[in-house]
């Protein structure tokens, strides 16, 4: 989601740098299945198998309605909110009643209301301090009929948002609060409506990089696992970027990606809660070639790498999600030189489909080691 | 919108604005005012857009030239309604190239602009707010040329063709026609009304033709062959009632003969609370026109989706 932010801080903070020489002698046995080894055809934007289904031409960082009827999505980096119904490809301006600075994510609460990400003004052309200084958080009513209420808090990147409870959890950081000199903290909070008007409530830190594994480390929260939303899939960016389990009540921390080498950010969460979607560049280890990973929740390492948009170096595949039954997984397919969360529409891949492809590709695989 | 005519379809449930491409198989349109600029191609009905490589995109209006590129217009960063939509309202070439990023033709100008559907000649005004040297309640309209054989595109051939000294009658630039050699253009008068004016660029004649007083008549697209032009009009209030100005208009079609005999109403949203139809525009075949839903509320060029109104 941020890995060109994570190079910028790499060069600038020399956090990192440091472990470098670690990672090239790393040496790793990790158990891998794919799908859909390297393609006959050029996976690209307009090349996909049958399982992929292309629902738009413009927008990014798609977010499923809880229905799975709808998805959110921004039209751009800082710009406004829409909602595309996924049966008919009816597409509806979200944020078009008042104006704004622009947003750069928007993510159904679990009351149905959206939450917003972005500034109070956009300053001037000047993107990096919008999405890294000056972004904040907002409710907006599902009911679109006033402007968002502003929470009153920073956020770095993106948050974890609550399926079930209008519980939340985010990221703030030196840029956000000056005293916080080199920190990355995670808050959890609760969104209270008491008032008449959204407001974050018992907000506190759950989690910081002031020591450990995690020392120094660039975190963000991904979700809440479900089944048990206790636990917060976290991305630490701590040497590689990791996939990272915290326990909400212990405050433990487990790293399940465990690739100091690789880029491993975990994106959408399947709703059993056993997997999660990850962005990795595993295949190619370059920081910003990623596809999409689904990773095992569990100390296994157990990958099945599911897009590859980025085998011919041209394209990615980047910010997944899980429609809430399972069925479906929704995404982008930017060019591989464009920032991080950049996106051209929302790809939407069936998960049955995908299945049956992947079981006719092992049968044929199976049938070819056989012949041989 | 649950009981439209058959021959008015839905093209999309959000934005306004609309243009046709010069081979009429794409419209150009805004998300909303201060925001993108899309392209809706029509057989698909796949929406792109336009300035989502623009940090910070703040236009109004978007509109294609002869070549399939794009006049872009709106300030360089957005400030304030007032002051964004006219002090600050400028003009901006796009190339039709994907990727491409707006540039600056470096003209402020009030509102719309007419473009040419045979060459690169636009005409836009100017008032006060933009052109200091215009004496508050002066307009005038400028007839210029997008040179676009060099690395960057820039406006030449300026010529002033139409000045108007005060509030009597504040020019907006609208519509060429008759082989580009007439202008059409918007005549807003004191008390929130207007008239279609047409302008011979030739003799520098202005014709009123809609002459009866005290009537919102505001010119929009014209109907190829030039015989009639698409108005937004408020004279459906004489017997709906409701206040008289752009706030109650719907689209009415407009023999260009100043007689006013063949006037005529296409569309009935404004027979209904909240309703109103505007922004009209022709193919260049002729055979469908594309607006807008939009809400008396508002301000004008707001709109809620654009509609596709098949002629008979």
């Amino acid at each position: 989601m941020n890995e060109l932010f994570i190079k910028m801080l790499k060069n600038s903070l020399g956090i990192l740098s440091k472990n470098f020489g670690v990672f090239s002698c790393a040496f790793f046995t990790v158990a891998v299945v794919y799908a859909q080894p390297a393609n006959d055809k050029e996976w690209t934007d307009t090349q996909y198998p049958p399982y992929f289904e292309r629902l738009n031409y413009f927008g990014e960082r798609p977010d499923w309605s809880h229905d799975g009827k709808k998805i959110l999505f921004v039209g751009r980096t800082f710009g406004d909110v829409y909602e595309i119904e996924v049966a008919t490809g009816k597409i509806e301006l979200i944020t078009g009643h008042y104006y704004h600075g622009g947003y750069s994510r928007a993510l159904y609460l679990s009351n149905g209301d959206i939450l917003l990400l972005g500034p109070k003004d956009f300053p001037s052309d000047d993107w990096r301090e919008a999405r890294f200084k000056l972004t904040e958080l907002w409710v907006l009513d599902k009911k679109l009929n006033s402007p968002p209420t502003r929470l009153g808090e920073f956020i770095w990147e993106g948050p974890a948002v609550s399926r079930t409870q209008l519980r939340i959890a985010w990221a703030e950081h030196h840029g956000n609060y000056p005293d916080q000199r080199r920190y990355w903290q995670i808050w959890l909070g609760d969104i209270d409506y008491s008032s008449g008007k959204p407001q974050i409530k018992d907000q506190h830190i759950v989690l910081d990089n002031s020591k450990g594994e995690i020392k120094g480390a660039v975190l963000e929260p991904q979700n809440f696992r479900p089944g048990n939303e206790d636990e917060l899939t976290v991305q630490s960016n701590h040497g590689g970027t990791e996939v990272m389990l915290l326990d909400l009540k212990n405050g433990e921390i487990v790293n399940l990606s465990k690739s100091p080498n690789s880029y491993d950010e975990p994106e959408g969460i399947y709703p059993d809660g056993k997997y999660t979607l990850v962005e990795s560049d595993r295949h190619r280890k370059t920081g910003s070639q990623i596809d999409l990973y689904k990773l095992k929740l569990d100390t296994s390492e157990s990958w099945e790498r599911i897009t590859y948009f980025n085998e011919n170096g041209k394209y990615k595949a980047s910010n997944p999600v899980i429609s809430d039954d399972g069925k479906f997984m929704a995404f982008q397919v930017p060019r591989l030189d464009e920032v991080a969360g950049v996106g051209h529409g929302i790809y939407i891949l069936d998960n049955e489909k995908y299945e049956e492809a992947k079981l006719k590709k092992q049968r044929k695989d199976e049938r070819k080691t056989g012949r041989n | 919108m649950d009981h439209l005519p058959e021959n008015v379809d839905i093209l999309t449930y959000f934005g306004e604005r609309a243009d046709f491409s010069p081979d009429n198989k794409r419209v150009a349109f805004m998300a909303k005012s201060f925001g993108d600029a899309m392209v809706i191609d029509l057989e698909t009905r796949n929406i792109d857009c336009l300035t989502c490589n623009v940090p910070g995109a703040a236009f109004l209006r978007v509109m294609h030239l002869v070549t399939g590129d794009y006049l872009l217009i709106g300030p360089d960063s957005f400030q304030d309604i007032e002051t964004s939509r006219s002090r600050d309202n400028e003009l901006w070439f796009l190339s039709k190239e994907p990727g491409s990023r707006p540039v600056q033709l470096g003209m402020k100008m009030s509102e719309g602009a007419a473009i040419s559907k045979k060459s690169l000649q636009i005409a836009f005004s100017q008032v006060h707010s933009q052109n200091p040297e215009l004496p508050e309640g002066a307009s005038r309209i400028i007839v210029a040329e997008l040179d676009l054989s060099g690395n960057t595109p820039k406006l030449i051939n300026q010529k002033t063709v139409f000045e108007s000294p005060d509030r009597s009658c504040v020019a907006e630039a609208q519509d060429f026609y008759d082989n580009d050699t007439k202008l059409i253009f918007a005549c807003y008068e004191p008390k929130g009304m207007s008239s279609v004016t047409s302008l011979d660029l030739n003799s520098g004649e202005t014709t009123n033709l809609t002459p009866t007083p005290n009537v919102y008549d505001e010119p929009e697209g014209i109907i190829p062959g030039g015989k009639y032009t698409l108005v937004e009009s408020d004279r459906q209030c004489e017997w709906l009632g409701g206040k008289r100005g752009y706030r109650n208009c719907d689209i009415w079609k407009l023999r260009m003969d100043g007689t006013e005999n063949d006037y005529v109403r296409l569309t009935n949203f404004n027979d209904y609370v909240n309703g109103k139809a505007s922004n009209p525009v022709v193919s260049t075949d002729g055979k469908y026109m594309a607006f807008q839903l939009a809400n008396p509320n508002d301000a004008a060029g707001v709109g809620y989706g654009l509609l596709l109104y098949k002629f008979d």
